[in-house]
């Protein structure tokens, strides 16, 4: 068996790269580890409309819960404002199906697509990557392929095996839980964040809608700076209070620090969450990774036809990646860091100071005097801005 | 390093946080000869299933 190219996970970066590639005319393969696509879930499923309009998916009723307009962010002592932004205008998406939906787009538009199929090494040709050995319900296989793209997530093994730093400090992962629960008290176009040290500290809670009283709640924490409790004691104390039943549970860990050091090597790429291509500030990675996704499968596309899969060719999928998000992903880092500077009180008097402010019209000059009164923010704003 | 597998979730952060390389998901986690306990599996797993022999 051989291929242009093999994918290596079907989640949002493999499916979207997969689709693309084939889309280009590729001969893809795309290869889950999990027995279903979609699941475990590992995602509180909100998705602007920004991702809709530049990927040219539609947010289709089967898998798009709820149409979300404004946003309520809370500090830990009761500080509370609610805004109708049009950037935060989206919807609450369920991953299972969402994701499923994606890899069936990929294997329309021609990629192979095989589940319950997790690789355990690479091939290598001339010290270039030049296949994949994978156990799958048919036993073990070998596939050949002039790219690899690995899309396999946290873990980051793919990128590991050849040779890639895929590694992240403990202080870079923000450790999540979250349950879907029922009969809890929401407004159904609202998503809500908590932050502070009592709901989530160095981190944040949230409550997505999913309509009928239906909702994600969930905790994430980063554990290096609050290690004597995980994610799950802060979610269980939040919800404790609401007496709510408790559809399904998951957790995972989402990474906050920045992306890798190197994208790219002989014969492989790395995409999404195994390349750290995740929004530092608000852990958000679906709309990241479907442009890096998209900017691998392109690159894929064009070493292929040109027979210049080595990585001084394929180093233009990092300048460009780089190029077009670098920037904000940099940026998200550095507010984050702003962020978890403060002290409750400093969190919930900011939060505070835009009550009764119109969020949606605030422009640079009336921010920065509601900010004059935070030192501290502006100076670190000014390294930002 | 102890591993409760009924807590485990298989998400895999303490994989790729391993310094030496040591743990593998398969179907269940595996630990390997390499790990020194450093603890960085437990600074990350988001529901405490890994720890110390006395933690867990």
């Amino acid at each position: 068996m051989k291929y242009d190219l093999v994918v290596v996970g079907g989640r949002v970066a493999g499916s979207i790269a997969a689709y693309q590639a084939a889309k280009n005319g590729l001969q893809v393969l795309l290869l889950e580890g999990n027995p279903e696509i979609g699941t475990p879930v590992q995602c509180a499923g909100g998705v602007s409309d920004s991702f809709f309009k530049s990927t040219d998916i539609k947010p289709l009723p089967e898998f798009t819960c709820t149409r979300i307009t404004a946003a309520t962010i809370n500090g830990p002592y009761g500080a509370s404002i609610t805004t109708g932004n049009p950037i935060i205008r989206g919807y609450i998406i369920e991953r299972k199906i969402f994701d499923k939906y994606l890899a069936l787009r990929a294997a329309e538009a021609g990629a192979d697509v095989l589940a319950g199929s997790r690789v355990k090494d690479l091939m290598f040709h001339e010290g270039s990557v030049s296949g994949v050995k994978f156990r799958g319900p048919d036993g073990t296989c070998e596939v050949k392929s002039g790219i690899v793209i690995a899309a396999d997530g946290i873990q980051s093994c793919v990128g590991r095996m050849a040779g890639l730093n895929t590694r992240f400090r403990p202080g870079e992962l923000c450790s999540c839980a979250q349950y879907e629960v029922t009969g809890f008290d929401v407004d159904d176009e609202t998503m809500e964040f908590y932050f502070g040290s009592v709901f989530a500290p160095s981190g944040y809670l949230w409550v997505f809608p999913k309509g009928d009283g239906r909702a994600n709640v969930g905790v994430g924490v980063r554990r290096t700076r609050c290690s004597d409790n995980g994610p799950l004691h802060y979610l269980n104390r939040f919800i404790s209070r609401a007496g709510c039943s408790r559809l399904e549970f998951n957790a995972g860990a989402v990474p906050v620090g920045g992306p890798i050091r190197k994208t790219y090597t002989d014969g492989l790429l790395v995409v999404g969450d195994a390349a750290g291509q995740v929004d530092p500030l608000t852990g958000g990675g679906i709309h990241v990774a479907a442009e890096c996704a998209t900017i691998a499968a392109d690159v894929a596309t064009d070493a292929i036809e040109s027979q210049r899969t080595d990585a001084a060719f394929l180093s233009k999928y990092e300048d460009t990646w780089r190029e077009q998000i670098g920037k904000n992903l940099d940026r998200s880092l550095k507010f984050r860091k702003v962020l978890e500077s403060l002290s409750d009180d400093e969190l919930d008097t900011l939060i505070g100071s835009f009550d009764g402010k119109d969020l949606n019209s605030i422009s640079k000059i009336s921010l920065l005097k509601i900010l004059r009164h935070y030192p501290k923010i502006l100076k670190m704003l000014k390294n930002i801005l | 390093m102890k591993h409760d597998p009924s807590r485990c979730m298989h998400c895999g952060a303490c994989v790729n946080v391993c310094p030496s390389g040591a743990l593998e998901l398969e179907d269940t986690l595996l630990i390997g000869d390499g790990c020194r306990e450093c603890l960085a599996c437990a600074a990350v797993c988001p529901v405490d299933a890994m720890g110390c022999e006395d933690e867990v």
